[in-house]
């Protein structure tokens, strides 16, 4: 059959990305969704020819990639508070055992001049994210409908974002402007979506205020998913040579003399600020999405008021 | 006790949802006839891929709109893989309610006409 090499791989590519829907929806129809896309591909090799297999293969990439978002955040919906809770919780725990680990592993972190404040500081937020997760996903809490079912997706999808920024800030280097540029757009897009969770709940609950909840919230989210990512990268996988942070201003002016000690309590300080501005940012933007929700529109001319 | 649904609550139903029950009025089919099916009564305007049609089918199914059928068609020439799926009796009253909300539209619009014989084309997408 004419290009059965290509339809043989495009098959395969698509049983793969196959894994990105949830679950439960994937093994409830994945081998049926892996069948039509392979009726599809035949019936398209043979009427229209390699060309409109590539385009076939582009489409399918883009309605994949579309629905597999759009099931992930239908899932997140149907999850019980309990899923939220345990989920979040393994991520704030396995960010205390890699940072204490970490420290254990470099005591003379506690030698350096103000050394043991980084990490309790760490600690104390960490823990307290702990706190928050577990009061906000009780089952009778208050939160529970407009915030924590809208504000959860949303908070993992700008987690997801901000890896993705992590990632490629720590594995593809753009060089200047386009580092700045990368970053700007990120964290944007990132605090757009701690908005998006804050219109979604505002207009839901026709008030403000759980428009800035749900907006620090969803940061909330994000931030315990970063944090987590960020120390397995720092700590691991990519940390930076002692002889490049010689080199940085900021040990410089430390007064700290060993290098080592000092990546680990910039890593620390790195969590610490982001576990700490990542929610009050999110309330922010939650809150102004809150009061866009409440400014009264003019009914446009040919629409439906429902 | 479960509260059933209220037909107006699941109106206006999506262009994909319609067309999967147009597409299971008259037979069962499984996901590809129903993708073959969607694609022919759109003149291919309308071309699901898997994860649209198997995500409307799992809201479908929930909403109790189809349901799957354990019969097939016919065993010996089919792969037995394959899931068949039919309209169930609400599913039924729901195509029917939307096919009349989407003719009454279509009568305001003829009334207003935007669908009269000289200005047919602009139904049509023409500018």
């Amino acid at each position: 059959m004419q290009h059965s090499i290509l339809v043989r791989w495009l098959c395969r590519i698509y049983a793969v990305l196959l894994y990105a829907y949830p679950r439960e929806f994937r093994l409830r129809f994945g081998r049926e969704m892996a069948q039509v896309f392979r009726d599809r591909c035949h019936w398209v090799a043979r009427r229209q020819g390699l060309r409109g297999l590539l385009r076939f293969g582009v489409l399918s990439g883009a309605e994949w990639w579309t629905t597999a978002i759009g099931e992930g955040i239908d899932s997140m919906r149907a999850a019980t508070p309990f899923t939220i809770r345990f989920a979040l919780l393994i991520g704030v725990t396995l960010s205390l055992m890699m940072m204490g680990i970490q420290v254990f592993l470099y005591r003379p972190l506690f030698a350096m001049p103000g050394g043991s404040t980084f990490v309790l500081e760490t600690t104390v937020v960490l823990l307290l994210y702990g706190m928050l997760i577990v009061w906000a996903t009780r089952s009778d809490g208050p939160l529970h409908r407009t915030v924590l079912l809208l504000g959860t997706p949303l908070g993992l999808f700008a987690a997801a974002v901000q890896i993705a920024h992590l990632a490629a800030e720590n594995f593809i280097h753009f060089g200047e402007p386009w580092e700045g540029i990368t970053t700007v757009t990120f964290m944007l897009g990132t605090f757009l979506i701690w908005g998006v969770a804050g219109y979604r709940s505002a207009r839901s609950a026709g008030a403000i205020a759980p428009g800035v909840v749900a907006g620090s919230w969803s940061a909330i989210v994000t931030m315990s998913i970063l944090v987590t990512f960020g120390f397995a990268l720092e700590f691991s996988l990519v940390t930076p040579k002692p002889e490049y942070v010689a080199t940085w201003g900021e040990f410089k002016r430390s007064g700290w003399t060993d290098v080592h000690a000092f990546t680990i309590a910039n890593t620390l300080d790195s969590a610490l600020s982001h576990l700490i501005v990542g929610p009050i940012v999110g309330a922010i933007f939650g809150g102004i999405a809150g009061v866009v929700t409440r400014i009264p529109r003019k009914p446009q001319p040919g629409t439906t008021i429902a | 006790m479960t509260k059933a649904p209220v037909l107006q609550d699941l109106l206006p139903l999506t262009p994909p949802v319609f067309h999967i029950l147009l597409a299971l009025t008259d037979e069962e089919r499984h996901g590809y006839g129903i993708m073959q099916d969607v694609a022919r009564q759109t003149s291919d305007a309308l071309q699901l891929g898997p994860g649209t049609l198997y995500g409307c089918l799992k809201r479908m199914l929930a909403a109790g709109l189809v349901e799957e059928s354990d019969e097939r068609p016919d065993a010996a020439l089919d792969d037995e893989r394959r899931r068949y799926y039919r309209m169930t009796a609400l599913g039924h009253r729901v195509v029917r309610a939307e096919a009349q909300r989407l003719a009454n539209a279509v009568a305001a619009a003829r009334a207003k006409r935007l669908l009269s014989p000289r200005k047919a084309g602009i139904a049509e997408g023409m500018p």
